[in-house]
This record gives C-alpha cells, sequence and structure tokens, in this order.
C-alpha cells in the first residue's frame, strides 16, 4: 500500500511545490491567488500560505496548478 | 501530468492589453480565473499577454477601460490561419501529387519485342485476353507472373518463352518463339531441284537421273536429279529421286560494329536478395557476397510509400560486361569477324565459306559499315512433286 501511494504521489504530482530557478519562481499545485500586487503576492495552498514580497512582481504563467512569478523577489515566507 | 506537446495544439493568442495601470487588469484575470500562458509587462500603461481564444472573446465582450489588441495566434489557430491564406496552393499541392501517383501507375503504351509479325500480333491478342492493353493501371509483379504463364500455357506450341518487364509507364513484353522441325518431304514421284542459283560443286545421287553435273550453273528452282528416268528404248518412267547438290552459292552481307564495343554476359549465377529502397538509395540485407555487375528483376514486398520507402526481394543475375574501345582497323577486322560467324551459324558441318572480300567500307561517327561478299560452298537440294498430268501432257 505504501508502494502505491508513493507511486500514485510521483504519477499524479499534487503537492504543493515551491522552484526557484534563474530570476523566477515556479510554483506548483496551489490553490488560489489571495493577493496580487508589484510588491507582494499571496498564494493559497493545501496547507496554508506563501508570500512573495518584492519589486516589480509580475505573475508571467498562471494556469490550473502551476504559476510562475518573475520581478524582484526580496521575501518568500511560509506561514 | 501535463502533457507539453498537446498544450501546443491548443487555441492561444497574444494580446496587447493598454490602459492606465496593467496590474489592475492583470487582478482582474487572476479573479477571474483567466489562464496566462506568458507575460509580458512592457511599462505600467503596456502589456503583453498570451491567453487562451475562448478567454480573449470573453474579454473582448466585457465593456473594459483597457484597449485589448490582437497581436498573434497560436496552436490550432495558427494552423486554420495558415490553411486559409494558403489553402490555393495546399489543394493544388494535393491535386499535383493525386495525378502524380496516379500517373505513374498508369500505363501508356505496350511494346512487343519479335521480329515475326504472326507472333507478335499472337502476343497482343493474348495480352487482350488477359486484360493487358493500353490506358490501364499497372498490374502487380505477381499478376504478371500468373499472366505470363497463362499465356505460355495456351500457346505451348507456338512460344517457348515469355517476359513481361515494365519500363516507366510502358510493358515490354519478350518473347521467344518455339520452332518445330516439320521433317523432310517425301512424295511417290518427285525430283530433286535447286533451292538457289549458284555452280554446282557436287552432286551425291541415291536415286533418279543426274541432269545437271559439276561446275554446272544452275538457277534456283532447276532440275538436278529428276524422277522421270529415260529408259534405253526411249520411254520414260517416274521414280522418286533422292539425293543430295552441293554448289558455290554468293551472299552479300552488311555489317556494322561500334567504336566502343558493350557486351553483358550472364555468367549463370543468380541469387534473391532483400533490400530496403529509400528515395534513390538501396540497402541490401545480409548480403555478404554482392555480385559486382548484375541485371535485377524486383518484387516489391510492401511500402512504396509515397514512392520513397519500400521492401523489396530482388532476384540479381551476375553478369560480366565487356567494354572494348577499337581503332579503325580493329573494328574493320571485327566486324569481319562478327559477319563470317553470322555466316557461319547458318551453315551446318557439311558446309563451308570458301571466301569472302570486303566491298565497301563506310566509317561514320559511332560505327563502321560494311558490305561484304561471301563464297559459300552448301547444300541446295530440294524435293518438288512431279506432277502426273504435266508429264503425260509433255
Amino acid at each position: 500500500m505504501r508502494l502505491l501511494t508513493r507511486l500514485n504521489e510521483y504519477i499524479n504530482e499534487d503537492s504543493y511545490e515551491i522552484r526557484i530557478l534563474d530570476n523566477v519562481l515556479d510554483i506548483s499545485n496551489y490553490i488560489e491567488i489571495r493577493e496580487f500586487s508589484s510588491t507582494q503576492i499571496v498564494i493559497i495552498h493545501k496547507n496554508g500560505k506563501t508570500i512573495i514580497e518584492g519589486s516589480n512582481l509580475v505573475i508571467k504563467v498562471m494556469l490550473d496548478s502551476e504559476i510562475k512569478i518573475t520581478g524582484n523577489i526580496t521575501n518568500i515566507l511560509l506561514r | 501530468m501535463e502533457n507539453k506537446y498537446l498544450k501546443r495544439l491548443d487555441k492561444i493568442v497574444k494580446i496587447k492589453v493598454s490602459g492606465r495601470n496593467v496590474y489592475r487588469f492583470i487582478d482582474r484575470l487572476i479573479k477571474d480565473k483567466v489562464y496566462i500562458y506568458d507575460l509580458k509587462i512592457i511599462n505600467i500603461k503596456n502589456v503583453i499577454i498570451k491567453i487562451s481564444y475562448d478567454d480573449y472573446l470573453i474579454l473582448k465582450d466585457k465593456k473594459s477601460i483597457y484597449d485589448i489588441d490582437l497581436l498573434d495566434v497560436y496552436g490550432k489557430l495558427k494552423i486554420k490561419k495558415y490553411f486559409k491564406e494558403h489553402y490555393v496552393f495546399i489543394i493544388f499541392l494535393i491535386i499535383g501529387y493525386v495525378v502524380l501517383m496516379f500517373l505513374s501507375n498508369f500505363i501508356f503504351d505496350i511494346e512487343v519485342v519479335h521480329a515475326n509479325f504472326e507472333i507478335r500480333e499472337l502476343v497482343y491478342r493474348e495480352l487482350r485476353k488477359n486484360g493487358i492493353e493500353k490506358y490501364i493501371f499497372r498490374k502487380s509483379y505477381q499478376e504478371l507472373e500468373n499472366i505470363e504463364k497463362n499465356i505460355l500455357d495456351n500457346n505451348k506450341t507456338k512460344i517457348e518463352w515469355i517476359e513481361i518487364n515494365r519500363s516507366g509507364t510502358k510493358y515490354i513484353v519478350r518473347v521467344e518463339e518455339r520452332k518445330i522441325d516439320k521433317g523432310e518431304e517425301r512424295f511417290e514421284y518427285q525430283d530433286i531441284v535447286s533451292s538457289k542459283s549458284g555452280i554446282i560443286t557436287k552432286v551425291l545421287a541415291e536415286s533418279g537421273e543426274i541432269i545437271k553435273n559439276t561446275n554446272d550453273y544452275i538457277k534456283g528452282g532447276e532440275v538436278v536429279i529428276s524422277g522421270n528416268i529415260t529408259l534405253p528404248d526411249g520411254s520414260s518412267v517416274l521414280s522418286r529421286a533422292s539425293g543430295k547438290v552441293y554448289a558455290e552459292v554468293w551472299y552479300l552481307v552488311d555489317v556494322s560494329y561500334p567504336y566502343i564495343y558493350r557486351e553483358e554476359i550472364l555468367t549463370g549465377r543468380a541469387k534473391e536478395v532483400f533490400l530496403i529502397k529509400f528515395l534513390n538509395k538501396r540497402i541490401s540485407l545480409f548480403d555478404f557476397s554482392k555480385f559486382n555487375t548484375f541485371k535485377k528483376s524486383d518484387r516489391i514486398l510492401f511500402g512504396d510509400i509515397f514512392k520513397f520507402f519500400s521492401f523489396i526481394k530482388e532476384k540479381q543475375y551476375e553478369m560480366i560486361v565487356i567494354d572494348e574501345f577499337y581503332t579503325k582497323e580493329e573494328v574493320v577486322v571485327k566486324a569481319v569477324e562478327r559477319a563470317v560467324t553470322r555466316v557461319n551459324d547458318t551453315l551446318r558441318e557439311d558446309e563451308q565459306i570458301i571466301k569472302y572480300r570486303i566491298l565497301s567500307t563506310y566509317y561514320d561517327e559511332s560505327k563502321v559499315n560494311l558490305k561484304i561478299f561471301f563464297s559459300v560452298n552448301e547444300e541446295v537440294s530440294e524435293v518438288r512433286k512431279i506432277d502426273n498430268n504435266e508429264v503425260e501432257d509433255s
């Protein structure tokens, strides 16, 4: 069962993830964007929320379960 | 997991949004859960966004203080747009291809290669009976084999061998005639006459009366050994004359020979090879002892897809190619050899060439043409029936 669970998690990939790439934040499996402005973006996920602070923040890509954020990111707060 | 490749086929548009503060517009997109595929902020008043076509139509319909301009389309929309702009070209391309496929599989002409007119006509009739004539689709290799077998089975006494080959949009049919020896004619009362004009060199009479002797000149049809024998008392009696007559006969032979001579001789070795054909390339499979030069006949097993690719079974017949280059003197010698061989081939063991002489030589760009006079000693005897009525009248 544990193996099946791990296999299921691997294939379906439904866990909340933040990947920090070259000046781009790639977030998967979020639920909602609560707030958006050029200095702060608040993202709600299954287990809480993430606050991204900076300047010239822009949502470059926004899909059903994935977003990419660019700009000058100074803080990432996990709550 | 998303399929990135299928995503590319989504209907996506690139729009430019202009207004007082584009961040508010983006905020509205987020609240309306509009997917953003790409976003590029030019300045506070202008932004370029990629969204789905359906969302674009919704945004366009909504009243807004922002200006939305469509810059480009992607995915299925782009393909549709391309077809709309180039549909004439695409339609004619497809038509051209279909016509090409059609014509290249069509037969426009049939040629039967044989010197005898009757054999040619027979073969044309048989081909028509088997569904091979002008302006038909080409037959498969197996169908052609079956047709060849049918024709041979129905004409065993006249046709020795037949082969149907396709050359482009033409069928070339090669035939070998079956020749049956009729045997010697015999009559109750007969003369031995000369079949050709010449000077008698030998008369071997078994029965009958010799009318002409050695060194006599005879014309074709003249009696040499007569079956009408005159008895000592002056009466005559009919019999069956028999014997052989040899005479010196003359021929004028026209022969030509090229300066560059090419001959292909089959060695008798043959093998079957599988190969893959891609465009003009032929790649043989498991062929470890290749023939240097060979003739081939192909059979397509499968493929011929758009004329690019096919898997073929090929029968290869090894051959030796002789390429010779001659000077003027050498080519005359070769031409004479060819003429002598040709004449000798028509003679039997007891016949021979007495002498020959070149009467004229003409050189053109590619070959030499000779006129050669031959003097040949050959058998000229022929049987002719004696008609009783004619004898009584005389």
